[in-house]
């Protein structure tokens, strides 16, 4: 990671509104939010509050309708969908709590897919996803299909994805959601790991537990933010 | 890139084997369609065109076709008359065909019967008309027509039949013409370029109803006539006209010569038939007909490009959640319509490959049937599959552009 000036994300009076048809839904309010890099913030709030439509923009597959988003101090809101596009693929990475590998393509493929629309060989596709395989212990099942393992497995499949194309951010809505507590505190962990090791990242949950975990934990209540103070959880 | 994308199609439609293969379909018929007719409509032009083709275009043939009085139609005084000047007639000549018994002798002095072959009886002015190369040996001499020698010429393919060899010069044949029997000598091998122009024989030998010796036998039409005594009249004659322009013109002052000659002749007694018509003739037919098949062909290729952009609007749907996640992970709206291109392509390429493999297969037993001989052309092949393809490029582009405009967050959702 290279240490830039300002902030990662840079969020400045951001709102997103839906509107489908007649009906207008203000998902996001007035969000104003830094994260720097290196930093791990945990996003909390109950549901349908605006988490993941936040982490959507954060992570650029969306769009704000107002206010600005800077990542890297750079406006977001000026990218084409390929700029988008190309700003998911290297620099930020995801992960959902749905795992959404794809379920025709083994392990391995599935860790090798964002390296295919970086143009990367085919060669050193197999060895960067291995090499990432191997990073959460799932090596010897590179040639199973999604749906030959266990949940935990799955996340941290989804995990070594991605991470495959070193991407500075990591975001990850409701990781553990849909695992068991033994999976989910090992999930926990490895992206513990990966904080250590100096990327950024994002956690949506709806566990204070887990929230407590992070250095820096905010609310989403009705689209709007609130930081809550280190050591002073909600209650 | 591009073969990735190319390997994602072929694992996904693998993954749909049934599915895919029954989307080809169409477009398989439609291809083969189109070679089958191509190579079969080409093998039968050869078939129908071969024996005519190199005789060249100032050539005609009269037939009596008056089976009354067929005989005395066209008399050896006639065709004397006409020799001694019809206006731009360069040759004329009278051909006899006999349907021959060869027999030969075996090392073991007994005789064996080889089988039956087409004689064609010739005058010295047949090779004026159509040459007869020679190969070995030599052609009928002026005495060979004036005193009616017992001498053979054989083509390549009857050499080959009768001794084994095409070197047949010196070797005796017995040969059975009707009730008469002629020993003759093989004086020369030749190379024809007619084929066997009147086939009634040879259609009864193919049919199986004998067994026959291929190629063609010639003899002179003196040798015959001293078997069978001097004919009142032919009923075939092979002609020439001076160059092409006046072919047809020469054609009908020559009927009009007969007929004046002879009042009794009815209106069809003698049917003429200029080979450059019939070139164009059965150019022209076969031509409507390719016509009339490539358009069948086109409409199937039509359906089954309609019938891939349906399953891969279909498969579009199906994978809209997996659409989703390679744009999460960065993939552009290129590379999904490139996606679905490459599969809706690799699809009909595939299909475009089946098809010309189904309609070689086919066009290969049709030609064996009807004995044609199997032509085709490699660019043909080419083209075939490369049109296939395009179907797959031209009917992919609907469903790929949906695909590519799917927005990331709505496909994700989707479940
Ligand atoms: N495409 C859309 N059109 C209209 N409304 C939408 C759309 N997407 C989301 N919303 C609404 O925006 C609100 C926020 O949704 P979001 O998915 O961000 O909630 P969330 O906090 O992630 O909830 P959960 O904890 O259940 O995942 C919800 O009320 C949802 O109905
Ligand atoms: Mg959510």
């Amino acid at each position: 990671m290279t240490s830039s000036p300002g902030p990662l994300i840079s969020l400045r009076r951001a709102g997103k509104i839906y509107q489908s048809g007649r009906v207008r839904f203000e998902a996001l309010r007035e969000i104003d939010l830094e994260v720097a890099a290196g930093d791990y913030l945990a996003i909390l709030g109950p549901s349908g509050s605006g988490k993941s439509t936040l982490m959507n923009i954060i992570g650029c597959l969306d769009r704000l309708t107002s206010g600005s988003y800077l990542f890297e101090g750079d406006d977001v809101s000026g990218l084409t969908d390929d700029g988008l596009a190309l700003l998911r693929n290297r620099r930020i990475g995801f992960v959902f709590q749905s795992f959404n590998l794809l379920p025709r393509l083994d392990i391995l493929e599935n860790v090798e897919l964002p390296l295919i629309y970086q143009g990367v060989s085919r060669r050193e596709r197999r060895e960067r996803a291995m090499a990432q395989l191997e990073t959460v212990g799932l090596a010897d099942w590179r040639r199973h299909l999604p749906t030959e393992i266990s949940g935990g497995q799955k996340q941290r499949v989804a995990i070594a994805r991605a991470l495959v194309t070193r991407p500075g951010l990591l975001l990850a809505d409701e990781p553990t959601g849909n695992l068991d507590s033994r999976s989910a505190a090992d999930i926990m962990e490895v992206l513990e790991t990966i904080h250590a090791a100096g990327r950024t990242v994002l956690l949506i949950t709806h566990d204070p537990g887990v929230a407590a975990r992070a250095r820096r934990q905010v609310h989403i209540i009705d689209g709007r933010l609130t930081e809550t103070p280190v050591g002073r959880p909600l209650t | 890139m591009i073969r990735d994308a190319v390997r994602m199609a072929w694992r996904s439609l693998r993954a749909n084997r049934i599915r895919s293969l029954l989307t080809m379909l169409g477009i398989i018929v439609g291809i083969a369609a189109v070679i089958a007719v191509v190579s079969i409509g080409e093998g039968g032009k050869d078939a129908i065109l071969g024996q005519f083709r190199e005789i060249g275009a100032n050539q005609f043939l009269l037939e009596v076709t008056d089976r009354r009085s067929g005989d005395t139609l066209v008399t050896p005084e006639d065709l004397e008359l006409l020799r001694s000047g019809l206006d731009g007639l360069e040759a004329v000549s009278a051909l006899q065909q006999r349907l021959g018994l060869t027999r030969k002798a075996r090392p073991d002095g007994r005789e064996s019967t080889e089988g039956y072959a087409i004689v064609a009886a010739i005058d010295p002015w047949y090779t004026d008309i159509l040459a007869l190369e020679t190969i070995a040996g030599r052609q009928f001499t002026d005495s060979d027509h004036h005193q009616g020698t017992p001498v053979i010429l054989v083509s390549e393919s009857t050499a080959e039949a009768l001794y084994g060899t095409t070197d047949a010069v010196g070797r005796d044949l017995d040969l059975t013409l009707s009730n008469y029997r002629l020993q003759a000598r093989v004086v020369g091998v030749v190379r024809t370029l007619s084929g066997s122009l009147q086939s009634e024989y040879g259609q009864m030998a193919d049919a199986g109803m004998m067994e026959r010796v291929p190629g063609e036998l010639f003899i002179p039409l003196a040798t015959l006539e001293r078997l069978e005594g001097r004919p009142d009249g032919y009923v075939m004659l092979m002609a020439a006209s001076t160059g092409p322009e006046n072919t047809g013109e020469v054609a009908e002052r020559l009927t009009a010569f007969l007929r004046r000659r002879h009042p009794e002749a009815t209106g069809n007694s003698y049917r003429v038939v200029v080979i450059a018509d019939i070139l164009e003739q059965v150019d022209t037919v076969i031509g409507y007909i390719t016509a009339f098949i490539a358009v069948v062909a086109g409409i199937s290729l039509v359906v089954g490009g309609i019938g891939v952009m349906n399953i891969m609007l279909v498969s579009v749907t199906e994978r809209t959640r997996e659409i989703g996640i390679r744009r999460a992970v960065g993939a552009r709206t290129r590379d999904i319509l490139a996606q679905i291109l490459a599969e809706a392509m690799v699809l009909t390429f595939i299909g475009g490959v089946l098809g010309v493999v189904l309609g070689l297969v086919f066009t290969y037993i049709v030609t064996r049937i009807v004995g044609f001989s199997m032509v085709f052309d490699p660019r043909v092949i080419v083209l075939a599959v490369l049109f296939s393809s395009a179907v797959g490029l031209f009917f992919g582009l609907y469903p790929a552009r949906r695909a590519a405009r799917l927005d990331p967050i709505e496909a994700l959702r989707h479940e």
